[in-house]
């Protein structure tokens, strides 16, 4: 069931950013997707940094995907999809550790979250990376 | 003819709508430049950071700069997409100038999504989190609950223009109160409570544009904005921090 949980907080997530109503399902598809992602990865025996790395990887292919088929810009499905993933519940965590004094934890914590979105961070550049690489070649082969 | 100054109020007009409402720095850049040649200017440069907007080119033989300071900062994908477009439209001949510039005071005028549309969102959004961080049902129906209400004091605080770190402390300080005081009453997860509504005011956008800006070699920009996201977390954890200290008795 995780995909469908990711599909409705991204389609939370659009409303909020005010993504036009004919296009709010397209930004939780991509939301789902990258649950999807996660969820397999997980049963596959992948670490939760690992799962959240692809699940980054496949949910910007399916923005940029879907941004050039329905020719609009990627961002509107990007930030609705990738926000699930972002580790909010280590950040709180981490916090709560250090309230509770218990400073080894706090570090086991902080530093799972920096590296899960170090993995978020990562599959998103791979991907908008490759994408605006074609982009200008793409520019490039019209001009010449 | 069309006049040089006409051309850059256009042109900045159409930035300044993407930048106020969340397009990454390079799809500025990028638009005001093809909106440029596409009516007929040479030797154009645009420069955009999240607080500033350059724009600068040769028309009819006379060298026109215009600059603009950047204030507002909100979300409106929508109207990126509209501005997208129309610029889509005008590079391929289909518009002239002014008519451009009336459709760009159209797309300033489009209304967001109205508040209890806007609340709706952010609970079904955190009911969505409760269950996809493994929590129960029971868990879920309270996030729901107190998403709406933490969404309905964001919207409050936006509308007096109050600052975005200090309603981030609030945020942050009126969710775990209120997941606090849901545990101590019903069979819930404090924890899973406050994460799922947390994540309402995680920086999703700045994080995302500071990425790709900074993928894109628009340092400055990516800096800025990132700055603006670890401002943003940290605020929310020192209201929620506050609030566990005080209720939760934990000691410092």
């Amino acid at each position: 069931m995780t995909p469908f949980y990711a599909f409705l907080a991204s389609i939370g997530f659009a409303v909020l950013f005010n993504v036009p109503h004919n296009r709010l399902f397209y930004a939780g598809l991509a939301g789902g997707i990258g649950g999807a992602a996660y969820g397999i990865a997980q049963y596959l025996g992948c670490s939760e940094t690992i799962a959240l790395l692809y699940a980054s990887i496949f949910l910007s292919l399916a923005s940029e995907i879907m941004a050039r088929i329905i020719r609009c810009p990627s961002t509107m499905f990007l930030i609705s999809a990738l926000i699930p993933f972002v580790p909010g519940g280590g950040a709180y965590y981490t916090v709560l550790s250090i309230i509770e004094k218990n400073n080894d934890m706090a570090l086991h914590y902080g530093l799972n979250t920096i590296s899960q979105a170090g993995a978020i961070v990562l599959g998103c550049v791979v991907v908008t990376g490759a994408f605006s690489m074609m982009r200008s070649f793409e520019m490039h082969s019209h001009k010449g | 003819m069309l006049e040089h100054d006409t051309l850059a109020r256009t042109v900045t007009k159409a930035g300044m709508i993407l930048l106020e409402n969340g397009a990454e720095t390079n799809r500025v850049e990028d638009t005001m430049y093809r909106l440029c040649k596409a009516y007929g200017a040479s030797v154009v440069d645009t420069y955009a950071t999240p607080t500033l907007l350059i724009v600068s080119f040769t028309l009819n033989g006379q060298l026109v700069h215009n600059i603009k300071r950047i204030h507002i900062q909100s979300t409106n994908l929508s109207r990126i997409d509209a501005v997208n477009t129309l610029s889509r439209q005008a590079c391929a001949g289909n518009l002239t100038c002014s008519q451009l510039d009336e459709k760009l005071d159209e797309v300033k005028a489009y209304r967001p999504y109205s508040t209890p549309v806007c609340i709706l969102g952010a609970s079904i959004c955190t009911f969505g989190f409760a269950l996809f961080f493994e929590g129960t049902l029971y868990d879920a129906v309270c996030a729901f609950m107190i998403g709406a209400m933490v969404q309905a004091v964001v919207i409050l605080l936006n509308r007096y223009h109050i600052s975005s770190i200090f309603r981030n402390i609030i945020g942050g300080a009126l969710l775990s109160a209120l997941s606090l005081t849901a545990s101590s009453s019903f069979p819930v997860s404090s924890s899973t409570v406050s994460i799922s509504v947390l994540m309402l005011l995680v920086p999703g956008l700045a994080i995302t544009n500071a990425i790709r800006d900074s993928v894109n070699g628009d340092l400055v920009s990516g800096l800025a904005r990132g700055l603006e996201s670890i401002l943003t977390a940290i605020s929310i954890a020192v209201g929620s921090g506050f609030v566990l200290l005080l209720l939760g008795g934990g000691g410092l």
